[in-house]
Parts: structure tokens; sequence; C-alpha cells
């Protein structure tokens, strides 16, 4: 195997929480607490997890948009710990959930577009016609669209806008927050044909942070799924999603609403509760208090799931870790595989 | 009842024993005066007691109007057409009768958790409020009772999270508060649009499960509104499909889902992606109409696969009922119906327009069969 493109090491992002007259610092949130992957050229990774889990503090710290209270981001063998610099802003590029929120107002389509390459000092000479052709590749018309306001266009079309200005200045990387999740989902599929289509055709990588498995499951090579600002289970798509070893994957997964002509018996794995503090999470394993496979265990079995934080491992059956595993999943569960 | 012979009525005859609890008809809401928008044109459909309805479509399509319409929530527009709530019509009905209504006979969740709440006051007020309005019961018996309420939303400690304000609430937690108080007046129909819109899955599924009990239990009725067809199919056994303003397919569950026949309900299917399976997923091309300006015949026309100019851009499409499901085992497979010209000798039809299963196609008025 090459050399990822990107490497993120025991990446931490702690905010501080400050109380009382003097605003003090009395703790932290640890909104994303060491988180380490690699990202292979070519490939899409998704980041999957409910809302506070930390997915997208992670995307932001790994673009340098905020920076990392620990550990390090390692972008095509360079370091970035001073700083993202100009070439990797060019080389990264980031799709927002809401393009209705993201998009200038009062700039036509073609200048939204054209804004990374005037700020980048970029295709000085045939801008409007590269713009135009971006346009077409995102599956816009670029005699209709390129004049027309953001206010113009339907949810897709914006997003498809979204797109082509992250495309302008021909990134290795693009970094996908939750890109589909405001579309309604007749447009959604479209979306999601379309980036696995330039991915193919430019050979980009992407990260996709979603909430949404379904999405994951359409677009995604390998899957991290993330809880209180850890990763809890890493592996290849199929082998996470079919085959969830993490009690969280499992919960989560069943917890998706089937569209069923005929509803099954309930056999929905309950979550109870709701996540916990991040500024003051559990001890040990982070999910051990909603777990429920800890409930099955012997007060032995489960006072483990408190006193220690099972590391993110490749694991054998009864959780111990194993050396060269074959399918390379990443589980931090002391009992799982079971 | 008057002795019209509509399709809708001789399928409420054969069950006449229960009567609907609600009864649309040719509800129609339209927004604007220079520039009319029809929101909602012309849908109707019956509710029976202890049904459960969903209405899916994307947005745009007139979901939520149509249900803020039943009940005199539409501030901006004009309603029109038909709305029986137990035989009495709630159409230019007065504020005082409607709001009896909502408060005791019909209850209402939306999406949005916190606006259904006061932030000044405390939960627990809010709740015996509401329960108050609709009961004659004491100070001490309404807090008794709106504890109750927040046990059976399964709300943890509901006696020490009665007195909470709503932000202390989380997202799930004011979701199951706002329940609690839509069943402040004993409703026989709650009406939920979007209620599960916006949170996590977990909390989603846990809201879902929630809804299922009280369905079963109260012995309810649900008109739930949803662009989610997973969390529709989860909890609804009948199901209807908007379009641009209008039903396009209404069936039981089992029918619409496991035999679509209106070319948007397939196309629809055929965009969800699944969580269990990478599917090829067909995305719709184009985008749903401007209300303002709807396409003329069927409005899904400019965008359907199985559109033949001429006929679907002419005059509205006729309502086709189908014979399909197991009608003599299954009560909710009364009536399974799409409005769409593919399955009449006028269209080429095609793979995909199984005209064997027609029952019977009924022909909007002025359009020769």
């Amino acid at each position: 195997m090459s050399d990822p493109l990107l490497s993120v090491r025991d990446l931490k992002r702690h905010y501080p929480v400050r109380s009382g007259i003097l605003k003090r610092q009395t703790g932290a949130v640890r909104a994303v607490d060491g988180v380490s992957f690699d990202l292979q050229r070519g490939e899409t990774l998704a980041i999957v997890g409910e809302s506070g889990c930390g997915k997208s503090t992670l995307a932001e710290t790994v673009i340098g948009l905020d920076e990392p209270t620990d550990g390090e981001v390692i972008f095509d063998g360079d370091s970035l710990a001073g700083g993202a610099d100009k070439a990797f802003r060019r080389r990264v590029q980031m799709v927002f959930q809401d393009p209705f929120s993201t998009l200038n107002e009062r700039m036509t389509v073609g200048r939204i577009v054209a804004e990374p390459l005037v700020i980048h000092g970029e295709r000085e000479d045939d801008r409007a016609g590269y713009v135009r052709d971006l346009l077409e590749t995102v599956g816009l018309d670029p005699d209709r669209h390129y004049d027309a306001f953001p206010h113009e266009l339907s949810g897709g079309q914006r997003q498809r806008v979204g797109i082509a200005r992250a495309l302008a200045l021909d990134p290795d990387l693009l970094v996908l927050d939750e890109p589909v999740s405001a579309l309604d989902v007749s447009v959604r599929a479209g979306i999601l044909e379309l980036l696995r289509d330039l991915q193919e055709e430019r050979g980009l990588t992407y990260l996709l942070i979603s909430h949404d498995v379904s999405v994951v499951r359409q677009v995604a090579d390998r899957v991290a799924v993330m809880y209180l600002g850890e990763f809890v289970e890493l592996g290849g798509l199929e082998t996470v999603l079919d085959d969830p070893a993490h009690p969280y994957t499992e919960a989560l997964l069943s917890s998706v609403p089937r569209v069923r002509a005929e509803p099954q018996p309930d056999e929905r794995i309950h979550l109870p509760g709701s996540p916990p503090d991040p500024a003051d999470p559990p001890e040990g394993c982070r999910f051990h208090p909603r777990c429920h496979l800890r409930e099955r265990l012997d007060d032995d079995a489960a006072a483990r799931c408190v006193a220690e934080d099972p590391a993110l491992t490749e694991r054998e059956e009864g959780g111990e870790p194993r050396r060269g595993a074959d399918d390379g999943r990443t589980v931090a569960c002391h009992y799982r595989p079971e | 009842m008057a002795d019209s012979h509509t399709a809708t009525d001789e399928r409420v005859a054969a069950t006449s024993d229960d009567q609907p609890l609600l009864r649309v008809e040719n509800l129609r809401t339209t927004f604007g005066r220079r520039e009319p928008l029809v929101a909602v044109d012309g849908i109707g459909y019956d509710l029976r007691a202890g049904e459960t309805l969903g209405i899916v479509g994307e947005s745009g399509a007139g979901k939520s109007v149509s249900v803020r319409s039943l009940v005199g929530l539409i501030d901006e527009g004009e309603v029109e057409g038909s709305v029986e709530w137990r035989g009495e019509e709630l159409i230019d009905a007065s504020g005082r009768t409607l709001r009896s209504v909502r408060g005791s006979g019909i209850g209402m969740v939306f999406q949005n958790a916190e606006s259904a709440f006061d932030p000044t006051e405390t939960v627990g007020a809010q709740i015996v409020e509401a329960v108050r309005a609709s009961r004659d019961l004491s100070k001490r018996e309404a807090r008794a009772e709106a504890v109750d309420l927040l046990e059976e939303v399964g709300i943890g400690d509901p006696a020490g999270r009665f007195d909470d304000y709503p932000h202390e609430y989380s997202g799930g937690m004011a979701q199951r508060a706002v329940i609690a108080m839509a069943l402040a007046g004993e409703p026989d129909l709650l009406i939920a649009d979007e209620p599960t819109t916006g949170l996590d899955v977990s909390v989603q599924a846990g809201i879902v499960d929630l809804f299922r009990e009280l369905v079963a239990e109260r012995e309810m009725s649900l008109l739930l509104i949803s662009h989610d067809l997973g969390v529709v199919s989860q909890l609804c056994s009948r199901i209807m499909v908007m379009y641009a303003g209008r039903i396009v397919e209404r069936g039981s569950r089992k029918q619409l889902l496991g035999s679509p026949r209106h070319p948007y309900t397939q196309a629809f299917l055929r965009s969800v992606p699944d969580v269990d399976e990478r599917r090829d997923l067909e995305p719709i091309g184009g985008s749903p109409p401007d209300l303002a300006d709807p396409p003329a015949g069927c409005r899904f026309h400019p965008r359907c696969p199985a559109a033949e100019a001429g006929l679907c851009d002419g005059a509205a499409p006729p309502t086709v009922r189908f014979a399909d499901g197991d009608t003599a085992t299954d009560a909710d497979a009364d009536c399974h119906e799409a409005t769409c010209y593919a399955y009449t000798e006028a269209h080429p039809g095609g793979d995909d327009y199984d005209r064997s299963a027609v029952e019977s196609i009924e022909w909007n008025e002025g359009v020769e069969e």
C-alpha cells in the first residue's frame, strides 16, 4: 500500500469550560479525544455518529479550521503542526451540509465558483471558461446557471454549486460534511451519484461526515463509528455494517427505521438514555452506561468496562487483542468480537 | 350522509358501523390573492377510529399545510372544502370550536419541540395548563395527571423533572414532553407532523416505539406526516403519497410499498437509499413544480418516465383503482388508488404499468373515456 494521503494521529480537540467570576478553566469538553486513522488515496472513509459525538469538530480540526489540542495531522507526508499552509488549503476542500447558508446570496453562481480561483490567483486567463466547464461537470447548465443567483436554484442545484466551488482548485481531498442531509431523497440520489462519478474521474479522496448510515452505505469504502469523541469501531464498509462488532454500532444500525411493507416484530436494540456530557465522560468504556452487552455480563466481567478504557485494537474472538487480523477491523470493546 | 355515489362514499358505506372519525373532502388551501399559490389542491380521505394513516412526500408537497388546514392553523391562507370531525364541520367553524377540538379531540405534535413550549414556564406547569384546559380537574388532580403523562411518554423521574424548564430537557425528552402535552386532552386522534425529524436515530427509534405503544394502548388514531418512508412504514397501516399539493397514490402499507403504481411513488422508492445494502439509486430528474404556476394535467408529468405528450399534460389524470393485495383478509386493503394515465387504454403503457390489476377507472369530469 502506498503512503496514505492523510494520516491523523491521536488527534484531540478539547474546549475549555470556564466558570466562576474569574472564569477559571474548570474542565474541558473533550469533543475529539484521541482519534487516529489513515486515509488512502482515492478511497472514501465515512465517519458516522450521532449529534455531539465530535464528528464535525474532527472534520474541522483535520482541515485546519480549528486548532488541535494535541495530536498530529499529516497530509501527503507533511505535518500540519505549524498550521495549514497555502498548498494544503488548495488541495483540501470542504462541501458543507447546507447549500442554502454557505452560498453568498448576492453573488452569481459564476462568481461563487470562481472565488477560490480569485483568492489563490489562479487561472486568470480563462477563468470564465473554466468555471463554465466546472458547472457542466457537476450537472448544471452554464448557459442557464452561470449568471443565476442562489435563490433561483433548487436545493440540489445549490449543492451542485457548492461542489463545483470545492472542485475549482482541483483538490485531492474533499471533506464532505453531511453533504445530502438537507436535501429531499429524490435529489439526494443525484448528488450521491455525482460524488461517485467525480471520485472515479478525478481520483478524489473523500472524508465523509454523516449521521445517516444509509448514505454511508451508498458511498463509503471504510467506515469509522464515533461515540463521545472516540472511534469505537473502524473497518471495511461491509465488515462493519453487515456484522457490527461494537455494541454501539449494533444499536445504531438497529435504530434505523427500515422501509417495510410488513414490519417485523421488534428486534431493535434499545439504547437507553442520552449520550453523556462530553465534559464529563464516563470512566472506563464511555459507552458502558448504555451498553446492552454489558447487561449480560457477570459482575466481574462488567466491572472491567468501568475500570478500563478499551483501546481501538484488532481483536479476535473474546475481545483479546490479535496480531495480523485479516479484515483490519478495529474495535474498542473488551468483549467484542464475542 | 347525502346520497352521492362517489367511490369514497361507497367505501365508507361498506364499513358503516364504524363511521369515520375524520372525513376530509376536496380540501384546498390557497395562499396569496394576486398570485394565488394552491398548496393543497383538492385532497380527500377518511380516517376511522384506531387507524394509522401516513402522508409521505417531499418538501413542498403540501403535507404540513394539509394537516394544519384541518384544524384551523392556517393564518394567512384560505381553506376550502370540507373537514368533518365526528360529523361536525370544521371549515369556517368558530375559533372556540376549533380550540376545543384541538384541546380534546385532536392532539398535535410538531417537529420543533422548542416552539411548542413557552421557555419561561416549567414543562410541568404547561402540561397542567393543557390538562385543565380540557378537563374539569382540580390543580392537585391535574398535577398528578401531568406527572402520569410524563411517565407514560417515558420521562424518567417524572415528578423530579416536572419543575424543569424546557431548555433543561434534551431534544428527545422535549419531544416526549410535547407528546405528553398533546395527550393532555385525551385525544382520539394524534396528528404528528415530522415528529422525529432532526432527532438522532437512536432517539427517533424511541419516539417511534412510543407512538406505537400509545396508539395501541389508548386506541387512538394517528395521522403522521413525514418525508421519511421508513418512519411512516413503521407506524402506519395506510399510506398516502402527496406530490405538488395532490394525493397521487393511496393504499395499505403492503399495497403501496409492495406494488407501487404511480410513477412518482415508484421513482421515490427507487431513490431511497437502504441501510442494509448498497443499491443502484435512480434520482428523479428535475425539481418539484412551482405551485404558483403548476404544470397542466398530471403535475408529475415533466419529470415522469411514462409521460405521454398530448395526454399527461392535458386534463387531470383519472383515478385508477387496483384490485391487488389480500382484500379479503386485510381490513386496510379496501382501497389502492393512483391518479395516472399509464393504466388506461389512451396510454401505450409499459412493463411497470400492469393493467391486469386495474379494477376500475374513475375519469374526471369533462374527460372522455
